[in-house]
């Protein structure tokens, strides 16, 4: 076991999280320098704990539903209930036919349709794109594990990095993908691969 | 009487009970103000990203369905904001405003006589260094180790808000406990 794997056995039994706790109870026994690691990660997670944290006054809530009353402002039910489904179907199709046409042609240009898309999605409204991923991804935090794994070329290295070959399987497997992830800044590579997986929710 | 559930309570909110957005606000300000706090360190900036986590979870509570917990949601929201923030402020070349331990929790630490004048200093002295560490790491490192430490959240409910896998949570808490221990020996820090 190198010194990360250590790291990361030993940080995992700290919290709880251990894929073989009793193993890591016999390492703790009978290794002194792995004993050595560990109570400093204890002593230092507990060093955290007792952090002092800011409390809320009394007057925030009052103050934030009285800003939600001077704006006006009510759940978005209309406009969501309405408009944002359209608006979401028309993205995907959008998005879809970028894809196509980027298969059929490949664009000389070295900046992917995708991630022109993706802009143009967050300058129409970043906050509901953003909510629309988190939510889905929310509510099954394992189907990214699975996800994942159908769509290998397309993870993140340890890094964060995406990997510049192996073909991602689907509908993006004649792309040049990792040409086009290259012009991505980190958050529209972060917003690239959730695409991929809330479409790939889709069905 | 049972206290209603958050998913209860944002049902109610749906319908127009500003009193049930209220009690939801109250169960939930003292976590994301802190989650906000040590990611910016201040106060003022973290009370400002946490009224506006408010607002936005307000506007969508038609979009949010009781599939995740409702507090993954929130710190999925904060934590966007946040992050956006600290690469303004990065922008703008924007230093803290104020140091990361709180002005009130030290206030109340003055006045409590349990706490001699040596051991106020000693305990003032180790919580400005650990925030100083805190500090000191990357934004990605800072979040997950906040999220878990300070926060309490499960890997499951990380792995929901940083939208990364649990196995990417696992490596990534490593590494980062690992950071801040390089971190705090460079501080000069010792044992804890």
């Amino acid at each position: 076991m190198n010194n990360d794997q250590l790291s990361e056995v030993l940080s995992a039994y700290l919290d709880g999280e251990s894929r073989d706790p009793e193993a890591v109870e016999r390492l703790l026994e009978s290794d002194p320098a792995a004993r050595r690691r560990y109570d400093i990660l204890l002593s230092q997670s507990q060093a955290l704990r007792r952090l002092p944290s800011p409390e809320a006054g009394p007057e925030f809530a009052v103050r934030l539903l009285a800003r939600l009353r001077e704006q006006q402002t009510r759940p978005y039910r209309g406009w969501v209930m309405g408009v944002a489904p359209w608006m979401l179907a028309a993205a995907v199709a959008f998005v879809l036919a970028a894809a196509y046409l980027a298969i059929q042609a490949p664009p000389e240009s070295r900046v992917s349709p995708i991630a022109t898309e993706i802009q143009k999605w967050r300058e129409i409204d970043p906050d509901l794109l953003d909510s629309i991923l988190l939510e889905r991804i929310a509510a099954d935090p394992d189907a990214l594990d699975a996800l994942e794994s159908e769509y290998a070329g397309v993870s993140p290295d340890a890094d964060g990095r995406y990997a510049a070959d192996g073909a991602p399987a689907g509908m993006y497997e004649d792309l040049p993908l990792d040409t086009w992830i290259e012009d991505l800044n980190p958050d529209e590579e972060a917003v690239f691969r959730e695409l991929l997986v809330a479409y790939a929710m889709e069905g | 009487m049972n206290t209603p559930s958050d998913w209860e309570l944002v049902a109610l909110a749906r319908a127009g009970d500003d009193q049930a957005f209220g009690a939801l606000v109250r169960r939930h300000e003292n976590g994301l103000i802190a989650f906000c706090h040590r990611m910016t360190g201040s106060r003022d900036d973290a009370e400002d990203l946490a009224q506006e986590c408010f607002i936005r979870v307000y506007r969508y509570l038609w979009r949010l369905r009781p599939e995740a917990k409702f507090s993954t949601v929130l710190f999925g929201m904060a934590r966007n904001l946040t992050l956006n923030f600290l690469r303004d402020a990065k922008r703008r070349g924007r230093c803290r405003t104020q140091p990361l331990t709180s002005h009130d929790a030290v206030q109340e630490r003055v006045c409590n006589p349990l706490h001699t004048p040596d051991s106020q200093a000693r305990l003032s002295e180790l919580e400005a260094r650990l925030e100083r560490t805190l500090e000191l790491l990357s934004p990605e490192h800072r979040e997950i180790l906040v999220l878990r430490e300070l926060n309490g959240l499960d890997y499951d409910a990380i792995a929901a808000v940083i939208r990364r896998r649990k196995g990417t949570v696992r490596s990534r808490l490593a590494r980062a406990r690992e950071q801040f221990r390089i971190r705090w020996l460079e501080l000069g820090g010792g044992d804890l």
